[in-house]
């Protein structure tokens, strides 16, 4: 750690640049008051990974609790509230908004040359409903009691629970309208600003994925309003829709959930994937390989991606003719999947690799995506499903695909996009041994659940039989060394967004717009506008086939 | 890896899959990774300062779109095929009623007789009709690689045959509330002599057997 102790360099804000108040307007107020899609991207991203923090923390306790069986740190309500708000606020809080609010909103307009998104104070709104959902949701904590159900919100369950399921819910809606009006909002802006020359296929492919997730979040997003709202109905007013009892039907809340939450998993792996596009872009210094098959397979995931949420379903008890659809269209849906992996790893060759810690963040995706993906064939298939759903199998697929994927080109696309949002660089040696730590930590932490999941540990238990100690005490010891990594690499992160050693506009070597404005950017972006004459990955130093 | 221990015919075919499944994976994962490792080490910038751009093959996307669409399919007619097993009720299976609710289960047979422990006879499939009386449930036993949800109102089959002799765990599985984690049993294959004496004795007679009898049968 004593390499952080970089001399500061000069403190003051670059001039012109969109960290410089404008309008006379001074401290939090210059921010939260500003319509500057750089600014709420900065505003999304101390939000998002403050709950990500809280997020961490409950994570850590639930597998605390794991160190021996027989359940001894929480009482089993506890234990239930707390697994409920760590995947509440994983998911809803912290990965579904994750990538498009923050990193998309502050790069989407830059790399297609345009001033700002489409509708600049409805972005702002959206800031405002993401936090209010999220006050509401907390505010179960103390009124009515956690929520004990479980992030799935599964009826009947979760309308006999006293707990706090109406208000929690509730909060959950507000936030689902922070998304639709973002991917509206980046639609839009997609169509109509892009700057003279930029073509369709002239955009960058993390545009293409930000564009496939916004139509997802407007599509699907609305499916869960309606669904939370039914919970809200059936719970306050005694609607019988979901109730067997009633003439409803309890599966029918679970196809409606999934018709929203399983495209949700695209809105939280699609923009990943257009980031990995980009770092390997630039840092094997060649243009990528499969351009048109990388963008097209977004848009083919985005569509599949509707057609396959019954395989959350299997033991449900739908129709054979239904689980055969739904198991044959999950395999399906891997294959565009595994089109980017494989134009991704082509596009190494005959590069001329420099791998800096964004690059080593996508090789560390590269094996903990492939192996989420490839665990997630074996739930697709229906025989091996009805054995392993529910256990603590699923828990490692999902932990790998959302955490070990989307997550952590999360953390890589903040290692390669940090000097140009602030102009100063992080110590790039403990950057990459951090990430060492956590790859290490994160693979200690879920493989074992794989293994567990087949011999029969279900999910969310607060004990376990005595079978399982070994591999759960080997997962604890995962967690502690994944969140040691992970607190070297924000406190660097931090520490050189602030006092880091200033940086030029393009220290990667990137060919996309963004390394073409002085960094950190100007307040409308650039100074004159730009003209796209030039695929976006074009290296002039490059050979040409 | 500690295996489970084989029970039946269906446990031996979800392994049969799942093996299938793992040695395709861990192929297709490793000509990933150790082509990316080689290029990476190969096209390292100080020995290969000039790259090459190369944007695409026509040929190699046909390629990697096709042979792993094949795979894939044939990954997904195994797991069909294995499920079906489960699926099928065959004639002349035994059928028995699975009562789930917070916290327990219980076991109700042809005659009414109802237990708490589930006792099946060896070598007779059992149709298990399943149903919850308040949330949802999912019916596991690990050994058998099978499990099915329990609805309130709705009844779901899942069919099983009972090779081995010996004693099983019988876990939930849907998450259902404060003690989810101890709702569990067992599951006893007995002899088919054992099985029939027992079943045919009035000794555990349950109360609760009387009122439902009225309604489902």
């Amino acid at each position: 750690m004593a390499e952080l102790a970089i001399p500061p360099q000069e403190e003051s804000v670059v001039e012109g640049s969109y960290l410089e108040n404008l309008n006379g307007r001074k401290g939090i107020t210059a921010w939260i008051f500003s319509t500057d899609h750089k600014r709420i991207g900065i505003l999304y991203l101390i939000a998002l990974f403050s709950f990500f923090s809280v997020g961490v923390i409950l994570g850590i306790l639930l597998r605390l609790e794991m160190l021996s069986p027989g359940g001894k740190l929480f009482s089993p309500q506890a234990y239930n509230a707390l697994f409920t708000l760590h995947g509440v606020v994983m998911i809803f809080l912290f990965v579904i908004p994750g990538i498009p609010v923050t990193l998309g909103n502050f790069f989407l307009p830059i790399q297609i040359g345009a001033k700002d998104v489409a509708f600049p104070r409805l972005n702002l709104l959206s800031w405002y409903l993401y936090v209010i959902g999220s006050i509401v949701i907390l505010t179960a904590l103390f009124w009515r009691g956690l929520p004990d159900t479980g992030w799935t919100f599964y009826v009947p369950y979760s309308l006999r629970t006293t707990t706090g399921v109406t208000i929690a819910v509730f909060g959950v809606f507000i936030v689902g309208f922070s998304s639709i009006l973002t991917g509206l909002n980046f639609l839009t802006t997609i169509h109509r600003l892009r700057a003279p020359g930029m073509t369709w296929f002239k955009m960058p492919l993390f545009v293409w994925a930000l564009y496939a997730t916004a139509w997802v979040q407007i599509i699907a997003t609305p499916v869960l309003a309606i669904t939370l709202l039914l919970i809200v109905i059936s719970r306050v007013f005694g609607l019988g829709i979901f109730s067997a009892a009633a003439g409803g039907d309890p599966v029918l809340y679970q196809h409606l959930f999934w018709i929203y939450s399983h495209p949700a998993v695209y809105i939280m792996i699609l923009p990943p994937m257009g980031i990995v596009s980009e770092i390997i872009a630039t840092f094997t210094h060649r243009t990528i390989f499969g351009y048109k098959a990388i963008a097209m397979s977004s848009l083919a995931i985005a569509f599949i991606g509707y057609l396959v949420w019954g395989h959350h379903m299997f033991v449900a008890g739908m129709s054979q003719q239904a689980d055969f659809i739904f198991s044959f269209l999950t395999f399906l849906v891997a294959i565009p999947s595994g089109i980017k992996v494989f134009n991704w790893v082509a596009s190494m060759y005959k590069g001329s690799i420099d791998p800096q810690p964004p690059f080593l963040y996508v090789m560390a995706f590269m094996v903990l995506f492939c192996i989420g993906g490839l665990s997630g064939l074996v739930l697709g298939s229906l025989a091996t499903d009805v054995h392993l759903t529910a256990t603590y199998f699923v828990v490692a697929h999902f932990h790998y695909i959302i955490f070990g994927g989307g997550v952590f080109i999360f953390f890589g696309a903040l290692h390669y996009w940090l000097p140009k949002m602030f102009g100063r660089m992080y110590n790039k040696k403990i950057a990459s041994w951090a990430l060492v730590d956590m790859f290490m930590g994160f693979n200690l932490l879920y493989f074992p659940m794989f293994v567990m999941g087949y011999e029969g540990m279900p999910r969310r238990y607060f004990t376990y039989l005595p079978q399982f100690e070994t591999m759960q005490r080997i997962s604890v010891v995962g967690s502690w060394i994944l969140v040691a990594g992970l607190i070297v690499m924000f406190v660097n992160l931090i520490h050189g967004s602030m006092k880091g050693p200033r940086v030029g506009n393009n220290p990667w070597g990137g060919t996309t717009l963004e390394w073409s404005t002085p960094s950190p950017p100007p307040h409308e972006n650039f100074e004159t506008e730009p003209v796209v004459t030039q695929e976006p990955y074009y290296h002039e130093e490059a050979l040409t086939k | 890896m500690r295996l489970l221990p084989y029970a039946l015919n269906h446990a031996r075919a979800v392994d049969d899959v799942m093996r299938f499944m793992v040695i395709a994976d861990i192929i297709l994962f490793l000509i990933v990774i150790v082509v990316m490792l080689v290029f990476v080490f190969k096209y390292n910038h100080t020995k290969h300062s000039r790259a090459t751009s190369i944007p695409g093959s026509v040929p190699l996307e046909i390629i990697w779109t096709v042979i792993p669409t094949v795979l894939v399919l044939a990954m997904f007619y195994v797991g069909w095929v294995a499920y079906l097993q489960i699926r099928d009720v065959p004639k002349g299976a035994m059928p028995v009623r699975v009562f789930a609710r917070q916290w327990s289960y219980s076991f109700e047979y042809t005659n009414g007789k109802r237990t708490d422990t589930l006792y099946v006879p060896e070598g007779k499939p059992i149709d298990f009709l399943i149903t919850s009386m308040d949330v949802i449930h999912s019916f596991y036993i690990p050994a058998f690689r099978e499990k099915q949800d329990a609805l309130p109102d709705r009844w779901r089959h899942m069919v099983l045959y009972p090779e081995k002799l010996g004693v099983y765990d019988i876990v939930c599985t849907q998450y259902c509330g404060l003690d989810h984690a101890l709702m569990k049993t067992k599951m006893i294959i007995l002899p088919d002599s054992t099985f029939d004496s027992w079943i045919n004795s009035s000794s555990t007679a349950d109360p609760l057997a009387v009122s439902t009898k009225a309604i489902y049968y």
